[in-house]
């Protein structure tokens, strides 16, 4: 098995970097590799860095960043020697991130962990209007397997956004975000895994939305477990750390199957991520019926 | 006591001063020139030694390379197949390859001198687009080996041709996807591989990355090597991120005696946030001296034209899609507003028309916020900028760096397939520049065309194509102006003219020795014009005691 590679993609400003920030600060169990051009706008918590000789930053919670600045070919190499579980590249605002899509088809040692391009769902559509950028957005868009919709606390216009993207790339997936706060490792079992180097077959019509809940469920675990169980369909995965009435535990729900166990960190950050369809219920109402309201 | 005085007389002496352009004697002293003009105007300084070693030569300013990469100087590390035959640090090199078989007898006899088993042997400057007949293939480079990496790079750099021992190591067959292995009728992997996975994946096999930046002493004094049998004597490296480690070697090398040349080294820019930039800019400067240069600002707008990764206006490409930014046209006014406020020097690649558009709007607006006189702002290629954009940057003092190479190498392709015979024409338009009044400097982009600014004249002043055809016969220039463009053109451009570019009192004792008279020889011979060796500060370095 080789380690997945996921290019991320997407136009300045559309937050690609929140994206990464997000994944290095609140991984679970996945070590990730991340290839920057720059580590300059990379947020991380001080105390979260082990290391830093210019070159990488190793991070006490098993993620790496490596800088591209040098050559990707060599930094490639590098990180797939660190055997990381993930290795991520953030292509450049203006680059097409499909150009690096056969890395991942061509290294034995990678496995296809697909194109995610970030969009900002703000500001997509006037920058798409204007002639110096059209062509390298919809480049960027037709790339994508998964196209990350994020901002959407300040899109407007949702359906022409839709349209337009689904104009330019009809097989793509799509799912909803804010603030970057999507979970990498979903990726695979949301499709990535699935796509081939000539884009895929089959169009997803799905539109996925990846929430994040905060702060402390005042149900025991016994309740939680079945208020988890119960969440509707249209609820695909939950995970994360929260602290119930009576521990501080870890939970995976994948379908309808939950898993919560004491967490073994007690350090992690206390957050659920939940992701689902996009008429999986909203913030408000999923932290009502799993009792962090 | 004075420093002793040496007077050199010369067959002939071009000065580039405009009170003076002619003149048989120059007087140095302390390394710098003490006055050009007769023996006894020089005489005027009191005891002097007469040394007659250029007495048949003729002495022009330093040569100035005003858009180089060092690199140049790393890439001879491996074997070079082009079909040009190309100055080396060693002399004229091997090159001129003129078919597959003298590439493979040359790779062959090369192999046999490689003492590690399993050593890799890489090649570049290989250029198929010289070649009729069959593409090469894996089995041509069997020849050379069938027991050790064999990869060749193409002149452009974005392709290689690997041997099948390459291709077995990284499991390449017919199933591989990926349109970067390219395949032949039968759908087996030919041993092409091109794009940046499938360059990734050969490179990574063969434990070998030509693209590597390199510092190292023997390369840089390769480099300087080069320089000298070029008549260089400052050259650029345009582009560089100026790590510690990196800044640290360019220091210690420069220093040395022995170093034939003064070397600026632009900052990399480009991918970085400007008010970083601006904070490392200032703290490099602090490491400058007489022979090393970290003042200006390098950053990329787009691609290559033959590559088809500039950004064109309408009507672009006809064969491809538009090019590439390699800065977002809407990112780059705040860049060159953040740079151009701290007062630093920018230069802009700007190969593509709306590159060139997009900068120039960039650097008005920034000129509007934040006036400043004599920023010496500099678009680097500007190979497609029409009459309108060069009225533009005179009015708002901006120069101009050409490849003028291009009309060269690429000038045949660039008209029948590239941009077509009507922009082609107008490509890298030194006669436009100079009507207008915008500064001009010239340049080789050395190792993406070789080091030698003789021959970069010989291309404004003959836009002579490789097949013998000429390009755009109206944008030639005459035999000074382009002599102008290499020397105080490109010093000027570095912002460096009161210190090079032209022999006058005061400046540095910077020569190039040449064995003809460019005033004199058929301008369609200036690129055969023979170099003796050059002057640095004083020092002489003759091309033939320069072996790296």
């Amino acid at each position: 098995m080789g380690i997945p590679l996921t290019i991320i993609g997407g136009f300045l400003g559309a937050g690609k970097t929140s994206l990464l920030n997000h994944l290095l600060m609140h991984n679970e169990d996945v070590a990730y590799a991340v290839l920057v051009n720059d580590f300059g706008d990379l947020a991380l918590d001080e105390d979260l860095i082990l290391s830093h000789d210019g070159q990488t930053i190793a991070l006490a919670n098993g993620c790496v960043c490596c800088s591209l600045s040098n050559d990707l070919m060599e930094t490639l190499v590098k990180a797939i020697a660190l055997k990381p579980d993930h290795i991520i590249i953030e292509a450049s605002g203006v680059a097409d991130p499909g150009r690096l899509r056969d890395l991942a088809y061509l290294d034995r040692d990678l496995e296809v962990g697909g194109v995610v391009v970030v969009v900002d769902s703000a500001a997509f559509l006037s920058q798409l209007k204007d002639p110096h950028l059209t062509d390298t957005l919809e480049a960027q868009v037709g790339a994508a397997d998964i196209l990350l919709l994020n901002k959407c606390d300040l899109m407007r216009e949702r359906t022409q956004l839709i349209g337009a993207l689904r104009a330019l790339n009809p097989k793509a997936m799509l799912a909803e975000t804010t603030h970057g706060a999507f979970p990498f490792e979903e990726l695979p079992r949301l499709g990535a895994a699935n796509v081939s180097p000539t884009a895929n077959e089959h169009p997803h019509e799905t539109v996925f939305r990846a929430q994040t809940l905060r702060g402390a469920s005042s149900l025991d675990v016994a309740s939680l477990r079945r208020a988890c169980a119960d969440l509707p369909l249209s609820v695909v995965r939950v995970k994360g750390f929260v602290r119930t009435k009576d521990a501080f535990v870890e939970i995976q729900r994948s379908g309808q199957h939950v898993d919560i166990r004491p967490a073994m960190d007690g350090t992690r950050p206390p957050a659920l991520i939940v992701i689902g369809t996009e008429d999986m219920p909203s913030q408000n109402i999923l932290s009502d019926l799993l009792g962090m309201g | 006591m004075s420093a002793p005085i040496t007077i050199y007389p010369a067959r002939k002496i071009i000065t580039m001063n405009a009170y003076q352009p002619f003149a048989t004697h120059v007087a140095v002293q302390d390394g710098k020139v003490l006055g050009v003009g007769s023996l006894e105007d020089l005489q005027y300084w009191g005891e002097a030694e007469i040394d007659e070693r250029f007495s048949d030569k003729v002495i022009m300013p330093g040569l100035v390379e005003g858009h180089s990469h060092a690199f140049e100087g790393a890439i001879w590390e491996y074997c070079y197949v082009g079909f040009h035959q190309r100055m080396g640090p060693n002399g004229p090199s091997h090159g001129g390859l003129k078919s597959i078989d003298e590439v493979i007898a040359h790779l062959k006899a090369e192999e046999s001198k490689l003492e590690d088993p399993e050593a890799p042997l890489i090649g570049w400057g290989f250029d198929p687009i010289f070649f009729t007949g069959p593409r090469m293939t894996a089995s041509d480079l069997d020849k050379v080996s069938t027991t050790r990496p064999v990869m060749i790079y193409h002149a452009s750099m974005h392709m290689v041709n690997v041997n099948s021992f390459v291709l077995d190591k990284a499991g390449v067959t017919a199933e591989t996807p990926g349109e970067g292995i390219v395949k032949d009728a039968q759908g087996n992997p030919t041993g092409e591989m091109r794009g940046t996975p499938a360059m990734y994946l050969a490179a990574k096999v063969t434990g070998s990355n030509i693209l590597r930046e390199a510092a190292e002493f023997h390369a840089l004094d390769n480099f300087g090597a080069i320089c000298v049998r070029t008549g260089v004597t400052t050259a650029t490296d345009l582009g560089n991120p100026l790590h510690d480690d990196v800044v640290e070697q360019y220091k210690s090398w420069s220093t040395k005696q022995e170093t034939p040349i003064r070397l600026v080294s632009t900052y990399a820019g480009t991918g970085f946030p400007a008010a970083q930039g601006v904070e490392r800019m200032k703290a490099l400067a602090a490491h400058q001296n007489d022979k090393l240069r970290l003042h200006i600002v390098k950053l990329v707008g787009d691609g290559s034209i033959q590559g088809y990764t500039a950004r064109l206006k309408w009507p672009g490409y006809r064969d491809a899609p538009n090019g590439m930014w390699y800065i977002a046209p809407n990112e780059l006014p705040e860049m060159i507003e953040t740079y151009h406020k701290a007062g630093i020097q920018i230069f802009v690649h700007t190969n593509g028309d709306e590159t060139s558009e997009v900068t120039i709007d960039a650097i008005e607006a920034a000129l509007a916020k934040h006036p400043r006189a004599d920023h010496r702002h500099t678009l680097q290629h500007c190979q497609m900028a029409d009459e309108a954009q060069y009225q533009r940057m005179k009015a708002l003092g901006i120069c101009v760096n050409l490849f003028s190479n291009h009309i060269y190498y690429w000038g045949d392709l660039h008209a029948s397939t590239i941009i077509g015979p009507d922009r082609a024409k107008r490509l890298d338009p030194a006669a436009t520049a100079l009507k207008y009044g915008v500064p001009l400097a010239m340049h080789t982009d050395a190792p993406i065309t070789p080091m030698g600014p003789l021959f970069v004249a010989w291309c404004a002043v003959n836009r002579l194509t490789s097949s013998g055809q000429v390009l755009g016969a109206e944008q030639r220039i005459g035999v000074e102006d382009a002599l102008r463009a290499i020397t105080l053109g490109a010093a000027y451009t570095l912002k460096m003219d009161h210190e090079i570019g032209s022999l006058e009192p005061g400046k540095w004792a910077d020569f190039a020795i040449l064995n003809e008279d460019p005033y004199a020889v058929d301008p369609a011979a200036l690129k055969d014009i023979a170099i003796w060796g050059t002057v640095l500060a004083g020092q002489i370095f003759p091309a033939d005691g320069c072996e790296a």
